[in-house]
């Protein structure tokens, strides 16, 4: 993908370890792109909605997603960013402890894209991390407006 | 009653008149009473009077009536006492000149009254005459009428008596309902508070179940998400460990002594590894639990499928998936015919499994195994029972039977001590229990029973 190191992925994840592991086994799957790591689901709306918030940083974007956030949660952000024509285009992949069936098809329902349990089992948190890298580095990411 | 009848009209007439005056009487003093002036007054008689035997056994007379100018005093001489003792006798009418105390004609007529010792009724004539046959005749009418009089009164005081004891008895009976309502209404009343109070109670304890699912639900998630962490990092320390230990290996342990070295060798290689890898083991213990916790709550959430199931081949599929057990350990399983029940299948499949799994495990090596699945069938439930002959649990442990987290006996098989919970929670959304009998060394019995009222289709959440 010519234009996929343009991409800035946006990391919305509450947990400062979450987030470190994460980004850690992407880095590791040779993702090199720009991540952006916000701790709640209002800065992420802020960040996305509010170009004064984005610091010079331009979109295109995709989004790594938690559901359990303070202020405002992942399924409303979710919800949001696919309810606005500007921001339904964004991939969204939900990234999250939660495993259970119904709360995997109220996210696919509001419009996530790709849904990854994190495991606890390390090894298996950085293959999935690790695979989750190679389909982004593949991915075609719509360009920004 | 001035005229003193003489022919037989005017008898007929004085007749109807007296017919007439009787039937207004309401008690038998008055019929004598209205009789006596009657015979004097309409029929010419110069004194009449009545007489019967009383309860001692005497004639006893009364109520005499007498013409105006005739004497007021009456004695009954031992003739007429006999003349009345012979007609009472023989119910047939007298007439007689009695000398005593004057002479005088009398006429001794029997008023045969039902049910009664009858009454003998005197009309008397101051002559030495015999009384004259169509007089007799009508004294004899006079009689009759008094007997019906007489019989109407007693049957007409037996029917006020009859119909008085009767509203007696409906007032009694009133009464008793009366208060057999207010009992009911108040049996109702009491019924209903306690449906009322019943009902505040299962919605509380709806909403407690509801508060701990929802309590065990984000525990669960909010206690995995740590534990990625010391996973994760464990996992990142021992992989800096690795680089350290190399380089180290590489430039400085060479250009240690040699207690240093191994002091250092031994931290690395053994220590540090050693810590990380109990951090590592104690979290996946967590997460097993975790998991448990949350399969189990799941459980309790889960909607059931109600449908009629063969409980036959449900024990048979269970028993092919333990085959291999079974004829390695030479199990004797016994199944007994099993009923068709209604209750969620995947629910009865894990019933049935964990109970079968658990008998064959917890067999006694010692002995051979056997293994027998019966039921029980009653009007409101439905009991399945798995009986073996394995290592039995101990009284302390039974407490720990359907515990979660809790296993009991010796630890030589393995499994996580979630099974039984699972079974209990299952059995009881089947509107049932699970009870447990054993006998150390003899073997195990587990009792489970479902409600026969669970609708196909419906679900009880």
């Amino acid at each position: 993908m010519p234009d996929s190191k343009e991409v800035t992925i946006l990391l919305v994840e509450d947990d400062p370890g979450h987030a470190r592991l994460i980004e850690k086994n992407l880095r590791r799957s040779n993702i090199t792109n720009e991540i952006v790591v916000l701790s709640d689901g209002q800065q992420a709306l802020d960040y996305i909605f509010d170009d004064s918030k984005r610091y010079g940083v331009s979109l295109p974007l995709l989004i790594l997603l938690d559901l359990n956030l303070p202020v405002i949660d992942g399924y409303q952000v979710l919800e949001r960013l696919k309810a606005d024509e500007r921001t339904k285009q964004i991939p969204i992949v939900v990234l999250t402890t939660t495993d259970d069936a119904r709360e995997v098809s109220r996210c696919y329902s509001l419009g996530c894209n790709v849904y990854v349990t994190k495991p606890v089992e390390y090894d298996e948190f950085s293959e999935a991390i690790r695979k989750l890298g190679l389909v982004l580095s593949i991915m075609t990411i719509p360009k920004g407006e | 009653m001035q005229q003193h009848a003489h022919n037989g009209h005017d008898y007929l007439e004085a007749f109807i008149n007296t017919a007439q005056y009787l039937a207004n009487l309401t008690t038998r003093q008055d019929v004598w009473d209205h009789l006596g002036k009657v015979l004097v007054n309409f029929f010419g008689a110069d004194f009449a009077g009545f007489a019967e035997t009383g309860s001692n056994g005497e004639i006893a007379d009364h109520h005499w009536t007498f013409a105006k100018d005739a004497s007021t005093e009456t004695v009954l001489s031992a003739e007429t006492r006999d003349t009345i003792s012979d007609v009472l006798k023989t119910g047939f009418l007298a007439s007689k000149i009695i000398q005593a105390p004057e002479p005088c004609s009398m006429a001794f007529l029997p008023v045969p009254l039902e049910n009664q010792a009858a009454t003998v009724m005197i009309a008397g004539h101051r002559r030495a005459d015999v009384i004259p046959r169509e007089r007799l005749n009508v004294y004899l009418a006079v009689a009759g009428l008094a007997s019906t009089t007489i019989t109407k009164l007693s049957s007409e005081l037996e029917l006020r008596k009859h119909r008085a004891h009767l509203e007696e008895l409906v007032r009694l009976r009133t009464h008793e309902l009366t208060e057999a309502n207010k009992g009911l209404e108040r049996e109702n009343a009491e019924r209903k508070r306690a449906e009322e109070q019943l009902k505040i109670y299962a919605a509380e304890l709806e909403e407690k179940n509801e508060e701990i699912q929802q309590f065990v639900y984000i525990v669960s998630h909010d206690l995995r998400a740590p534990l990625v962490n010391l996973k994760g990092f464990a996992s990142e320390l021992r992989f800096s460990l690795n680089v350290i230990y190399s380089a180290l290996n590489d430039a400085a342990l060479p250009h240690l002594d040699e207690t240093r070295k191994k002091e250092v060798t031994t931290a690395l290689q053994e220590d540090l590894p050693e810590a990380l890898g109990f951090i590592d083991s104690s979290v996946t213990r967590m997460d097993h639990f975790i998991n448990a916790l949350l399969k189990l709550s799941r459980l309790g959430r889960r909607e059931l499928d109600f449908e009629l199931l063969d409980m036959d081949s449900i024990v048979q599929a269970t028993l092919r998936s333990l085959t291999h057990q079974i004829e390695a350990r030479r199990i004797d399983v016994t199944v007994e015919p099993l009923p068709r029940v209604v209750a969620d299948r995947t629910s009865m499949e894990q019933i049935i499994g964990n109970l079968l799994n658990n008998a064959v495990i917890y067999l006694d090596p010692e002995r051979s195994g056997k293994i027998e699945i019966y039921s029980e069938h009653s009007h409101n439930q439905t009991t399945f029972c798995v009986r073996d002959n394995g290592r039995g649990i101990s009284k302390d442990d039974m407490p720990k039977v359907f515990a979660l987290f809790r296993r009991a006996g010796s630890q030589n098989v393995a499994g996580e001590g979630m099974g039984l919970s699972y079974v209990q929670t299952l059995v009881r959304r089947h509107g049932g229990q699970i009870r447990c009998e054993s006998d150390p060394g003899v073997g195990t019995t587990f009792a489970f029973h479902i409600s026969n009222h669970l609708k196909e289709e419906g679900s009880h959440a």
